[in-house]
């Protein structure tokens, strides 16, 4: 059916499957129709060569499989975007489409027509989704489909996607326009324009129609720069053609013809009905409350507080449940059916100690990610976002940065690596340097995992106050970091604000599942396969160890591991790991790599300090019992959770010797031995040291693509120091009194070196002033 | 071009001199040409008519056009020349 466009020339692969495309502004609920074409059939990745999330997945039409491609959402197609505009345009004019979906929304029609106006000059075929037809509605105004369908000539399909209205009606308007290939009417410009595109079009090589007549658009339109002298001249000529003849700017001739027809358009499309509503005023109300002067900074940090102390305090419900079940079921269950094939105890010991006890402590801190994954996706969808920027833009624009850059921020919370990418939203190259250098201190989800690890044995009671203060300490490390670069090696202002605030809406519950089940699938497997590896790996650097023989099967404690940790062991003395607890150190060294695997290095280590008494375990295991008792620990954690409302802060439990004996009641040998390794000031000096130091390197690459070798090097040397530095300062202040003279060594010493760091970059900063200045001054002697 | 259209019945100002509440219409943007442009892709064009609904204050002004809002930090709001619709 797909018959061969005139541009498959571009390594297209033969398509026997139909492809779909998603397209439309921001806040137009693209994501929501995608999810709700697409269900669970989908896969997140990257756009080759950029690092744009690229959401594709495959859809039953008409007994056929047919792929759908959501671009990433877009103002425009011609210029004033980022990275995500090219991605979109691109695709869009080089791909053969068999269907654009062009979703708008029908409470702001005027403004989401204009891309419309775009899209059909792409002479794909094409179809219109009026989303958000009750908000319209709410507004005041009747919407007449069939009119607009007769003025487009293309398919128009009312849907409220949210709450998923109109999926019928619109999978058979699409099996039609398959079809059909419906391409509807595109809109021509004044003569005088038009005559200029053909001209500027025999200058290029666009590979079909559409690429060439954009390209046109763009030299014309100034968003293109053309490529060589003698068709600048000409560009120049034309434009100067155009303003003699209609007296006005060529650029303004196109937009203004756009927007008239996006204008009359809307015009035809609805018709005003009534006044507006109970929801506008819902809109005006909510702003007006969380857009106040006073109230904006507070309010925001009180929705991240709720996120992570709900998340914590509710994932604690289900975590006992997920630990011990899956505890049963991958260590004991899985040792005793291998017992029972006979396998030799050390191979036993491999799989279900090393491998099935790293997967049983990622699987326990499901409950509490997949919260955070949850309340995130629900923020985002709620239209909350775009005004915690604005909130904090101020405070933002002080650390020299655009209030745009709290947007991979958030995103860091999950991963710092689309974090990174995420900064790309923001235009000038100087905020973006600072922005992608404060991302390795968000705190990600891997790193929570230690966190989890840790409060679970040192502050049970008040782990949500705990990691929360964490996540504060990552925020103000990336922010002092962002304005001491910003005041020294990289001085300038930040570029204005300017972001559209979409109205308030309850998100669809489908879409946020469907949202952060995705992000959560993704941590699992890359999680689980990273620990798969390390359990074997961790098994192989334990057991051999160089002897005065030679390298050698060895214990533990005379291992390679071993060996080279306890050697590292007094460079973290300081910040209070004890020199019998050189594990710390090796799990800070797997931890360079991917934090994910702290945890599991710490546990493969403590696995096989106890193989013993483990495998009797694996001998008679007692599966059902625990599974018992693991689904009893759900009502009782409950209970708890009740409890601890009333004291949200968890002061009572501050004094945390009882903290240190509710640990002796964890099960798992790992929070055993991390129980006896640390004392709840040392765990928390360690657990901002690994807030603080390399994030993995999957981040580090990530930095290197952004910003370059330098300044990768420069947040390695910068994130370790620092977090070597404060986890020092935090556990010398702590035991201050134990040994004052020592400990104010140390802290003087930090201070002296922080204070050679910030002279350093303001010497940097003052000759990239002074070469800056002097090119300026060069090009302008040219 | 740069001076401000005095000659309309009411004077243009910039955005940050309004009233809060106000209507007005975008006489002129200011800035250099990848601000109007990202400006225009949004709509913030001249002639169109804007409502504040929040704002002018330090932080910068949230202005309605159509349906849909837009929240302009301080720096920008200068730069957009406006005249006041009266009610």
């Amino acid at each position: 059916m797909s018959t061969c466009h005139e541009n498959q020339g571009k390594a297209a692969p033969v398509l026997s499957e139909q492809t779909i495309v998603l397209a439309g502004n921001p806040n137009c609920g693209k994501t929501t129709v995608f999810n709700l074409l697409t269900g669970a059939h989908q896969q997140v990745g990257n756009w080759p060569g950029v690092t744009v999330e690229k959401r594709s997945g495959s859809l039953q039409l008409a007994k056929k499989k047919v792929s759908v491609i959501d671009l990433p959402g877009v103002y425009s197609l011609m210029g004033g975007g980022g990275e995500d505009q090219r991605v979109a345009r691109d695709y869009l004019l080089d791909t053969p489409v068999d269907l654009i979906v062009n979703i708008v929304d029908a409470s702001n029609l005027e403004r989401h027509l204009a891309l419309t106006a775009e899209l059909l000059e792409t002479g794909h075929p094409m179809l219109l989704i009026m989303n958000m037809t009750d908000e319209a509605e709410a507004r005041g105004w009747k919407l007449r489909c069939t009119e607009l369908e007769n003025a487009l000539g293309i398919p128009v399909v009312p849907m409220v996607a949210r709450k998923n209205k109109g999926r019928d009606y619109l999978l058979q308007r699409m099996i039609e326009a398959l079809q059909k290939k419906p391409q509807g009417h595109p809109i021509l410009y004044p003569a005088p324009v038009e005559e200029a595109l053909q001209t500027l079009g025999t200058t290029l090589s666009g590979q079909n129609s559409a690429r060439t007549r954009m390209d046109a658009l763009r030299l014309l339109d100034g968003s293109a720069q053309p490529s060589s002298d003698p068709n600048a001249k000409m560009l120049k000529d034309l434009r100067r053609h155009i303003e003699l003849i209609s007296d006005e700017d060529p650029a303004d001739l196109v937009m203004d013809r756009r927007f008239s027809w996006a204008h009359d358009m809307a015009d035809i499309a609805l018709q005003a009905h009534g006044k507006a509503g109970l929801r506008d005023q819902i809109n005006h109300h909510l702003d007006r409350i969380v857009l106040n002067e006073w109230l904006g900074v507070p309010i925001f940090l009180l929705v991240l507080y709720l996120v992570f102390v709900v998340s914590f305090s509710g994932g604690n419900i289900f975590l006992d449940f997920f630990d011990q079940a899956s505890a049963a079921l991958l260590i004991h269950g899985t040792g005793h059916l291998l017992l029972l094939a006979g396998l030799p105890d050390w191979l036993i010991s491999v799989i279900a100690g090393g491998v099935g006890g790293g997967l049983n402590l990622v699987i326990s801190f499901i409950p509490p990610i997949g919260l955070t994954f949850l309340f995130l996706a629900f923020l985002d969808d709620s239209g909350y976002m775009a005004r915690a920027a604005y909130a904090m833009d101020r405070l933002m624009r002080r650390m020299g940065l655009p209030g745009n850059a709290l947007v991979p921020m958030v995103i860091g919370f999950g991963c710092n690596v689309p974090a990174i990418m995420g900064a790309r939203i923001i235009e000038d190259p100087r905020g973006r340097i600072l922005t992608v250098l404060m991302q390795p201190f968000m705190s990600c989800s891997a790193r929570l995992t230690i966190y989890m690890a840790f409060a679970v044995v040192f502050f049970r009671s008040n782990g949500g106050q705990v990691v929360f203060a964490l996540y504060v300490l990552g925020i103000l490390v990336a922010l002092l970091t962002a304005w001491l670069l910003g005041k020294t090696a990289l001085r300038g202002e930040a570029m204005p604000f300017v972001m559209e605030l979409p109205p308030y809406r309850l998100p669809s519950f489908r879409s946020v599942v469907l949202q952060s089940w995705q992000r959560l699938k993704v941590f699992i497997f890359r999680v689980g396969k990273v620990i798969a590896v390390i359990g074997l790996v961790l098994f192989i650097l334990p057991g051999i160890g160089w002897t005065s023989q030679g390298l050698r099967s060895t214990d533990i404690d005379h291992s390679l591991l071993a060996q080279g940790s306890q050697a590292l062991v007094p460079i973290f003395a300081p910040m209070g790991v004890r020199s019998d607890n050189w594990p710390a150190v090796s799990g800070l060294i797997a931890g360079a790599a991917a934090k994910e695997i702290v945890i599991g290095t710490l546990n493969g280590i403590y696995q096989r300090q106890n193989a013993a008494d483990l495998m009797a375990d694996y001998r008679h295991p007692d599966i059902i019992g625990q599974l018992r008792d693991a689904l009893l620990t759900i009502p009782a954690n409950a209970l708890t959770f009740m409890r601890t409302l009333d004291d949200p802060l968890g002061l009572s439990a501050m004094t945390s010797t009882t903290a240190t004996e509710q640990a002796s009641g964890a099960e798992s040998a790992t929070l055993q031995a991390i129980a006896a390794g640390f004392t709840p000031l040392s765990a928390f000096a360690y657990l901002v040291f690994v807030l603080l130091y390399v994030p993995c390197a999957s981040t580090m690459g990530a930095l290197r693509r952004e910003v370059g070798w330098g300044w990768m090097g420069f947040s390695l040397l910068y994130g370790t120091g620092l977090a070597w530095g404060t986890s020092t300062l935090i556990f010398q202040a702590g035991t201050f009194a134990a040994h004052p003279a020592a400990s104010l060594a140390w802290i003087a010493g930090i201070m002296t070196s922080f204070g050679l760091l910030i002279i350093a970059l303001r010497i940097y900063g003052r000759r990239q002033d002074t070469n800056s200045a002097a090119s300026v001054k060069n090009q302008a002697a040219a | 071009m740069n001076t401000p259209n005095l000659a309309s019945e009411n004077p243009s100002r910039s955005l940050d001199q309004l009233p809060s509440a106000a209507s007005a219409r975008i006489i002129r943007i200011a800035g250099d040409r990848a601000m109007q442009q990202r400006l225009q892709m949004l709509g913030i064009r001249p002639g169109v008519a804007l409502q504040i609904v929040h704002g002018p204050n330090k932080r910068g002004v949230v202005i309605q056009i159509n349906g849909a809002r837009f929240a302009i930090g301080s720096s920008m709001v200068q730069k957009i020349w406006v005249t006041e619709l009266s009610a």
